[in-house]
Parts: structure tokens; sequence; C-alpha cells
């Protein structure tokens, strides 16, 4: 009998620690117990015992979070509104973080050495008003040497002296994995999505899937920088001097309008399926797809170009046969700085020169 | 008044018919003396200097190779980029291969710069070539301009660059570049149109249609009408741009439909906006249409359906103030993305990702994801239960008018207001 009464209380000991801590923010479940219910997300997240899910009440929550425990962070829904928007507090954002160049970079949300996933799901992230120094940078999230997914996300006004960042991934030693899909990433006046680590080696591997970027006057749509491999999918972009810039992984099935510099460059990636959409601005250094690699697979995109936007396919004087079917829509210029020798196979229409090796040696 | 007006049409219409040689009559409301000056193409071709009236094969064409389909076919180039075909077959203006006889069954363009109007009567593929590192024929405005070539079955005045009419047979247009710049069409009556279906069927591919524009709102860059013949007319893979009316106009003037169109992965794209127009695909009545796969980027509406019966799915909208305008209850709205219907200053207050504005139940709209607008999905206090299962990313208002008791289930992510009341 003792040790049935042992074992009885071994399983309750088990099932407490593996229950799920659920807190809410703000009023829209007034049943809720109080001592779960918290006014500011802050403070359902430094709670005792440590939340796994926090649920966020519809409002508006000024507040500069700090995220350092895994937990899943969810806007809900009171049948009126959908979503929480998590706001600048009055004063401007206070708390910068360095990343791994040496940038100050100023979070609204920042989701720092986390020891399991944080998920991210159904919030606003504004910065309107963020009052960060000019020679900083303001990002909406940002996940620092910390994995997660982010879904159904809205990060909007991160303006800062073109310092604005929608979504930020840093890599680091715990080698993370981070997804961001279905969001929406608008007002970022530098980059919606930056993927980078500071190392030679991935330390980063990002998911980036299903998203939508305004980025109307933006430098960057997506930026993978070195340390990161990336696979890119699915995203609807307009707007941006350059939509996809990566140098590791895959790029796939994304739709980029009126990108004014580059829509695509690689310098590793593979490209694949994406409709590339007036992209370019007549300058000869602008192209629908930049190809700076010999062995990146570009091959079954669709490129559609204005008649004054210029070149589809920019080689380099780099890339090869690893370039082909390619179909390539009204462009003034089919492929540039094609290296000699290069005999590149692909589906032209309305194209005024096909190829040329003019900038080449 | 009228009489000095008709008179003055008449002489434009005279200056036009003279000008471009090749105009066939078109069936409209407009009285015999205006229709008069219309002349059959055949007549108009033989009369053409420098038309040959036979075709001979090309000299590395081999009969014993060729099927029985090959050896009936009679094909004509135009421009010099095959030398080696004979000069008999060989043509410097597009409009004098495709009236000469015997009729064509294929016409070659090569890449140039052809500066005219182009009258197609008989069923015939034209199509671009690409020769000499270039792949690009362009269609340019003739010097002095575009005059009214043609007219729509209400009526409407077109100067159209391309006129394809009643063909019994299909016409098929592929691989050219057909450009308005320079149309110097400045009546407000008369639509600047880069391509013309009249009452006949065919498939238009990989073309790039451009600057339809510059009379204040009234350029079209393709434009199918239907018809006794009920015709067929495809409309796939082409890049339009700059238009300022709309980019794919399909509609007959008639209760019962007598067109069918598809249009299916087509690139629309305009910098032009004005007080609801222009429309990325303009659905008027007397149509059937299937709306798939196009990519449609600003101007005032994504897709605008205003009568016809169909199915517009699976297309992407970007950056246009409505992204769906339903004026009319026959045609479905199923599964496309519209991203970023928001307010465009002078002309409206905020964005409608799909605008329900047929005064009816009967809309179905299921299945879209509508990313940041202003306004989700705009019920205008009668569109009912078939709205639903769309998913709502970042509005303002998720849904808005939707009349008392109605219950349309959808999903919202970061929605101001999912449903608010008190609105019809």
């Amino acid at each position: 009998m003792a040790r049935i009464k042992s074992l009885l209380v071994l399983l309750a000991l088990v099932a407490q620690a593996s229950a799920t801590v659920t807190y809410v923010v703000g009023s829209c479940k007034p049943t809720f117990p109080l001592s779960s219910t918290f006014q500011s997300i802050s403070a359902a997240l430094a709670a005792t015992p440590a939340p796994n899910v926090v649920e966020v009440c519809p409002g508006t929550y000024p507040e500069q979070l700090v995220i350092d425990i895994p937990v899943t962070l969810e806007g809900i829904s009171d049948g009126a509104s959908a979503g929480a928007t998590i706001a600048v507090p009055s004063g401007g954002l206070s708390r910068g973080q360095i990343d791994g160049f040496g940038n100050i970079v100023f979070a609204q949300v920042l989701v720092g050495i986390a020891s399991g996933e944080v998920n991210l799901s159904n919030l606003t992230v504004d910065g309107t008003n963020n009052s960060v120094p000019q020679s900083d940078f303001v990002a909406g999230v940002f996940y620092l040497n910390s994995a997660g997914t982010m879904n159904h996300l809205t990060t909007q006004n991160q303006f800062g002296a073109h310092n604005g960042i929608g979504v930020w991934l840093e890599g680091g030693s715990a080698k993370p994995s981070v997804t961001l899909e279905n969001s929406n990433l608008q007002g970022f006046d530098n980059t919606g999505i930056e993927a980078e680590t500071n190392a030679q080696s991935s330390e980063l591997t990002a998911t980036i899937k299903g998203n939508y970027l305004t980025a109307y006057a933006a430098l960057s749509g997506i930026q993978i920088g070195p340390g990161a491999t990336a696979s890119v999918s699915g995203n609807l972009m307009p707007g941006s001097f350059f939509g996809i810039s990566i140098a590791k992984g895959s790029v796939s099935g994304n739709t980029i309008v009126g990108a004014a510099l580059r829509g695509i460059s690689t310098s590793g990636a593979s490209v694949t399926s994406n409709t590339i959409y007036n992209s370019g601005n007549g300058r000869s250094t602008s192209a629908a797809v930049w190809v700076g690699s010999s062995v990146a697979a570009v091959t079954g995109n669709t490129i559609t170009q204005a008649g004054t936007l210029g070149n589809a396919i920019d080689f380099d004087c780099t890339a090869g046969k690893n370039v082909h079917s390619n179909t390539i829509l009204g462009a003034p210029n089919g492929l540039i700085n094609v290296p000699s020798g290069v005999l590149a196979t692909e589906t032209y229409y309305n194209v005024g020169t096909i190829s040329s090796a003019s900038g080449c040696p | 008044m009228q009489t000095q007006s008709r008179s003055v049409t008449l002489a434009l219409l005279v200056i036009a018919g003279s000008l471009l040689g090749s105009l066939s009559t078109f069936a409209t409301a407009q009285s015999d003396a205006v229709r008069a000056i219309y002349v059959s193409a055949a007549t108009v071709a033989t009369n053409i200097p420098g038309v040959h009236t036979y075709a001979e094969a090309p000299k590395d064409f081999n009969p014993l190779m060729a099927t029985d389909e090959e050896l009936a076919t009679v094909t004509y180039v135009v421009g010099s980029c095959k030398p080696n075909f004979p000069p008999s077959s060989t043509f410097q203006h597009i409009n004098d291969a495709v009236n000469a006889t015997p009729a064509p069954n294929v016409v070659e363009v090569c890449p140039g710069t052809y500066p005219e109007v182009v009258g197609i009567y008989k069923p015939m593929t034209v199509e671009g070539v690409s020769a000499s590192n270039a792949d690009q024929a362009i269609i340019t405005v003739p010097s002095g301009g575009l005059f009214t070539d043609a007219g729509d079955d209400r009526g409407d005045f077109l100067a159209a660059q391309i006129v394809v009419q009643n063909v019994t047979g299909e016409v098929n247009i592929s691989n050219l570049t057909i450009d308005a710049t320079g149309n110097n069409v400045t009546s407000t009556d008369t639509y600047i149109v880069g391509v013309f279906y009249q009452n006949s069927s065919g498939t238009v591919k990989d073309l790039t249609v451009q600057n339809q524009n510059g009379n204040g709102g009234s350029g079209v860059a393709i434009w199918a009408e239907g018809g006794s013949h009920k015709p067929l007319v495809t409309v796939e893979h082409n890049n339009l741009q700059d238009f300022d009316y709309a980019g794919i106009y399909a509609e007959t003037n008639s209760s019962s439909s007598q067109l069918s169109v598809t249009l299916e992965g087509n690139d629309l794209a305009t910098n032009f906006v004005f007080s609801q127009i222009p429309s990325g695909i303009d659905l008027g009545a007397g149509q059937t249409a299937s709306v798939t796969g196009n990519l449609i980027s600003g101007g005032f509406k994504g897709v605008l359906i205003n009568g016809g019966k169909g199915t517009v799915s699976e297309n992407t909208v970007v950056s246009a103030p409505v992204g769906v305008d339903i004026e009319n209850n026959g045609v479905s709205v199923k599964s496309n993305t519209i991203y970023n219907a928001i307010g465009c200053g002078l002309f409206c207050n905020t964005g409608v990702g799909i605008g329900i504005y047929a005064n009816s139940a009967a809309a179905t709209v299921t299945g879209n994801t509508v990313a940041q607008s202003g306004i989700g999905i705009y019920f205008n206090c009668a569109a009912g239960k078939n709205v639903h299962g769309n998913t709502i990313l970042d509005a303002t208002l998720g849904l808005f008018g939707v009349p008392s008791g109605t219950v349309s289930t959808n999903t919202y992510y970061n929605v101001g207001q999912i449903n608010p009341s008190g609105t019809c």
C-alpha cells in the first residue's frame, strides 16, 4: 500500500512538472484565475512559475519585451478583435542589444538566449515613435541565438534613419533554427527580414515562408547574411531596392514585384521557380536576378520586365551552366555579363538583346 | 450640332481608312454612312503595292519530310531575319503579310520595329521570332498616331493597334511587343487598345503590351468582345504594362454569354490611378471567364466583375486600393491572394480587399487571403453566407457591412475590429 501511495505521489509530481502553465494578459478572459491574469506582457513573462503559454487579449501594450524563457506568446481573439499590439513605451525604446558585428539594435521584442523554443503568433509589433538614435538600428523582433517560430505576426513602422528592421534573426553558439511564416512586414525603412551571424560557417538555420513584405523606399526585403542558411519560399514582396539577397540555402516560389535594383541576388543559394516582375531601374547594374556563383542552380524562374527596366539575369561574369530554363518576358536585355563560352538556355519572349558579355574581361 | 459631330467623326474615319487601308466592317450601332467607309480586308489587300499573291516554300524546306499539314501551311516572313526565305513570301510590314493572298497560316515576324496598325480577318498564327541575339518584334504607333479603326458593340470607338475581327477559325498571336507610346489620341471618347479581338477566337500569348494610355483613362491593353460566333479567347502569359483603363477587358453587349475567355498567368502592372480606374482585369456582361494565376499590381482595382459568369481564382493582387470588386453575382471568387489594399489619397479613404457591391447575397467568396487592408471584405449590407473560409491578416476592419443575422466564418489575425456591429 505504501508503495502504491509513493507511486501516486510520484505520478502527481510528474504531472505537475509537465503541466502547462498558462497566463492571460488583459481582461478578455474574466473567468480566468486572477492569479494567472496580468495587465502587462512583461509581468506575465516574469511571473513564477514561468509560463509555457502567455495569451494576450486584444489591446495595445506599450512595452519593450525581453524573452529569455521558452514560451509561446500569442495574441488571442475576444470575438470583436483578433490579436494584440505591442507598441513603443512612452519615451521610446530604451534598451539596446549588440549584434555579432557590434551594431546596436533596439528591439521591441528581444528573444535572447532562451534554453528552448520561443514561439510568437497573432501579434502586431508597431515601432511608431521609437526614438532610436539615428546611428543605431530599430527592430520589431530580434531573435538572438534563440530558436522558435513566428506565425501571423505583423511588424510595422520600424522607421529609423534608414535603420529599421522588421524581424532580425541572429545565430550563435546554439545554432538555432528559426521559422517566420505567414506574417506581414510593412513600413520598415532598411530591411524586412535580416538573418545573419558573424561566422564563416553557418550558425543559424532560417525558414522564411509565406510572408508578405511591403518595402517601398526600403533597402532590402529579405537579407540573408554570412553565417546563415535559409529556406526562403512563397513570400510576396512588392517594393524595396533589393528583394532577396542570400548566400546559402534556397529561394523558391517567391513573388517579387517592383524591386528597384535587384529582385534576387545569390552568391550561392539556389534560386528556383520564383516570379520576378518589374525589377530594376534601367541602370546597367540592375537586374531581376543577379548570380554571383557558378554552382548555385538558378532555374525555372519567370522574369517579366517593363520595357524601360533593363536586365533580366546578371551573370556577373561568374555564373555559367548553373543558370538555365528560366523564362524571360519583355526585357530590353535578357542575360548580361555572361562569361565567354557560356551558352545559357532560357526561353525568351520580347527580349531586345538576348545575351551580352560586355562587362566581362 | 449632332450632324457636325458626325461629320468630324466621319472625316477622321476616312483619314484612318485611307492611312491604314485594311479595315473591315464592324457591326455596331453606328450609322450606315460611317459603316460604308469600311471596306473588306481582301479588297484592300490586293490593292496594296508589294503584296504578293502566292507563297513559296523556304529553300531549306524538304517536302519529302513534311507532314500533310506542313505541306498545306502558307508561311510568310516579315522583316529581314530569314534571308533564305523566298522574297515572294517576305514582307516589310506585318499588315501586308497578314492580308496577302493566299492567306497565310503563319506569319513570322523578325525582331525589329514596325510602326503600323494591323488588321486580321482570317484565321492564322502571327508570331515574333528570334534572330541574331534578339527576340523583340515591336509594333509601334505609326507616324501621326492612332486613329479610330474599330468599334465595339456598344457604339464605342476604338483606336486599336491590332484588330482581329469576325474571323471564322482561330487567330493566334504570340511573342510580340505592342507599344502605344505616341498614340496621339486625345478624344476621351476613343479607347486606345493594344489588341482587339472582336467576335473571333484564338490565343494571345507571350505578348508585351504597354503604354495604352494618354487621354485620361481610356487605354486597354487587350480587349476581347464576343458576338454571334460565340468565340473562345485565351489570354495567357502576357506582360501588360501602364494601361490607364484596363489591362484585359472582356464583354459582349448581350444578356446571355457570347464569349468565353480564359485569362491565365498574365502579369499586369500600371502606375496610373484615377478615381475607380484602372482595373487590371475588367469583366463585363455577356461573357464567361476563367481568370486564374494572374499577378496584378497597381491601378485602382485588381479585378472588376461587372457582369458575366465564371471563376476568379488563385490570382495575386498587390497594391490596388480595391483588390477584387464584385458588382455582379455570376462570378465566384476563390483562393485569391490580395495584398496591400490600402487607401489611395485623393481617390479613396480606405482600401478594400474584396468589395462585394452586388446588391445580393449570392456572391461566392471563399478561401481567399487578404493581407494588409483597410477593410478585409465589404458586404454592402447584402452579401451573405456564401462568403466564408477566407483568411484576413492585418486589417483595420475584418468585415464591414454584414447584414444582421448573416454568419460569415473566416479566420482573422491582427484585425482591429473583426465585424463591427451597426454598419447596416
